[in-house]
């Protein structure tokens, strides 16, 4: 009965995950977030003229994809790529809900995963960001080589080299997995001592060979990279301020689609106009940033937000004094640094969502898994909070959901319009970059990305 | 330096051979004709002119197609 018992939970745990997958997608879909990854994957794509060298991406992935894009370029292998690094991270998230249970508690185990799942995984899932999938696939192997009891040799082995492949989708991710992650590491080191020696030190190797990469990226697009902030600077710019027309056309053109003109992407230029107009470090608008930051978090992760609350709540009534200070000083760390980093950085949801649930993630990593199910039974208040909390995701999931699928329909029409106008013709278009975003990733849309792009602000130019 | 991103021709360029040929069809708003239209004066004493076709066709986007010409 035991062996049939574990059986059906190996079952499970294999199968559960794939089949979330296409649940989403099929009940609420996939999306591109934005114009980058379905830019990337058509460039790819290109049958004649691929291109394979982005910023941010390491162009061993794009050689590989190219050569499967040769095999069938109407395949998509980008996406089918992108949803396997999730997936993968699907798994490791599953595991830290079942390989420390007894069998008594599977059920309870999967109905907490699945709320998870639903409540903060799934908005990951419906948008292929490979900056989400980096952030989350990155800090989920971290979190299994330091937090998992029972890995080989051979499989911490394994999941270094994932890990290099996982930061090879964009190598600031990894940076940023280590700066949310690195308290909860030293807790667990100094919990375990030596034996996770081997483990940190796979870790800290993967990182300083990203790094290498870093600063070999940087240094040869360091012009560029330099710009591309100045022009950030340029919108804390006080507009009033500005009275020549040179200044006022530049910032136009900072607003508008010219970023890849040679006037405005050169870091001199950029520095002269910003000797005038100085903006700080901390941005000029620090007040609207702050309240936009604190309305983005309690508009979008207020199910994270409030798990998070019970865990404190969780670790005030079970651990000591001195353990649960230590996990008020991550909390406060974590709050204090992603703040920081979305003020100063001025980043998006894709980064501030799976920071967010990289967090919670760690902190039930932290947790004995078994004691807080047998907590969290007890305590209806926290139970029917949660699942009211739950309904309101979904809720906000729905709306989003009604505003991709409105977005879709509409792109999909201008394509259908482009791509008929374009027959005989070649087409140059200011912003077809907004015209692409939120279509369905695994759907083959007639796009030709030419010999000649040139990427704007909010979209590309591309000659067809 | 756009070519460190991707492709291989400045804005200037591609619109100096949208110019010199028929086949090629800008899509834009006129609120970015307009704007092309300034910035390229400005900066480089160049002066392009944008003639639209086919109206009808884009006008869920507010697009047009335009010939562009110097």
């Amino acid at each position: 009965m035991e062996i049939r018992s574990k059986l059906w939970h190996k079952f499970f745990f294999w199968a559960i995950p794939p089949l979330l997958l296409v649940l989403v997608y099929f009940s609420i879909g996939f999306y591109y977030e934005n114009n980058d990854d379905v830019s990337r994957d058509y460039a790819l794509r290109n049958p004649e003229h691929p291109i394979l060298d982005f910023i941010v991406w390491i162009p061993i992935i794009s050689d590989v994809l190219r050569r499967f894009y040769m095999l069938d370029p109407a395949f998509p292998f980008y996406s089918v790529f992108i949803y396997g690094m999730l997936l993968t991270s699907i798994y490791i998230i599953a595991s830290f809900f079942f390989n420390r249970n007894t069998s008594e508690y599977n059920q309870m185990s999967w109905f907490f995963f699945l709320l998870i799942f639903i409540g903060a995984i799934s908005e990951n899932v419906m948008y292929l960001t490979y900056t989400r999938v980096a952030i989350i696939l990155c800090g989920s192997i971290i979190l299994k080589l330091i937090f998992s009891e029972n890995l080989s040799r051979s499989q911490v082995i394994i999941l270094g080299l994932l890990l290099l492949t996982a930061s090879f989708i964009r190598l600031s991710c990894l940076n940023l997995c280590v700066l949310i992650l690195a308290p909860a590491i030293l807790i667990k080191y100094s919990q375990e001592g030596k034996s996770l020696l081997f483990r940190l030190s796979i870790i800290i190797a993967i990182f300083f060979i990203s790094i290498s990469f870093q600063i070999r990226e940087t240094s040869q697009e360091l012009d560029q990279i330099t710009a591309i902030q100045k022009i950030h600077d340029f919108k804390y710019i006080d507009h009033d301020k500005i009275k020549d027309e040179r200044g006022m056309l530049l910032l136009e053109a900072v607003y508008k689609w010219f970023y890849a003109d040679t006037k405005i992407i050169n870091a001199d230029v950029l520095d002269d106009m910003l000797k005038d107009y100085s903006v700080g470090n901390i941005k000029a608008d620090f007040k609207g940033d702050t309240f936009y930051f604190i309305g983005l978090v309690l508009r979008n992760y207020f199910f994270l937000l409030f798990v998070g609350l019970v865990l404190l709540i969780f670790f005030y009534k079970t651990l000591p004094k001195k353990k649960f200070l230590l996990l008020v000083c991550y909390y406060i760390y974590f709050w204090v640094m992603i703040s920081f980093i979305s003020l100063v950085l001025k980043s998006e949801e894709r980064i501030i969502g799976p920071s967010i649930l990289l967090f919670t993630i760690a902190l039930l990593a932290l947790v004995d898994v078994l004691s807080l199910f047998q907590w969290t039974t007890r305590q209806k208040v926290f139970q029917i909070s949660l699942l009211l909390f739950l309904g309101l995701t979904v809720y906000k999931i729905k709306g989003r959901v009604d505003f991709n699928i409105a977005k879709r329909v509409k792109n999909e029409t201008t394509l259908n319009v482009i791509n008929d106008f374009s027959k005989g013709k070649v087409i140059m278009i200011t912003s077809l970059g907004s015209h692409i975003s939120f279509l369905d990733p695994f759907m083959y849309y007639p796009i030709y990305m030419g010999d000649t792009m040139v990427r704007l602000s909010g979209g590309l130019s591309f000659f067809t | 330096m756009i070519k460190n991103i991707v492709g291989s021709e400045s804005v200037l360029n591609l619109f100096q051979k949208a110019s010199a040929n028929d086949k090629i069809v800008l899509i834009a708003t006129e609120d970015e004709t307009d704007f092309i239209k300034r910035f390229f004066h400005f900066f480089y004493k160049a002066e392009f002119q944008f003639r639209p076709i086919e109206n009808e066709k884009f006008q869920n986007e507010q697009l047009k197609a335009f010939v562009v010409s110097q």
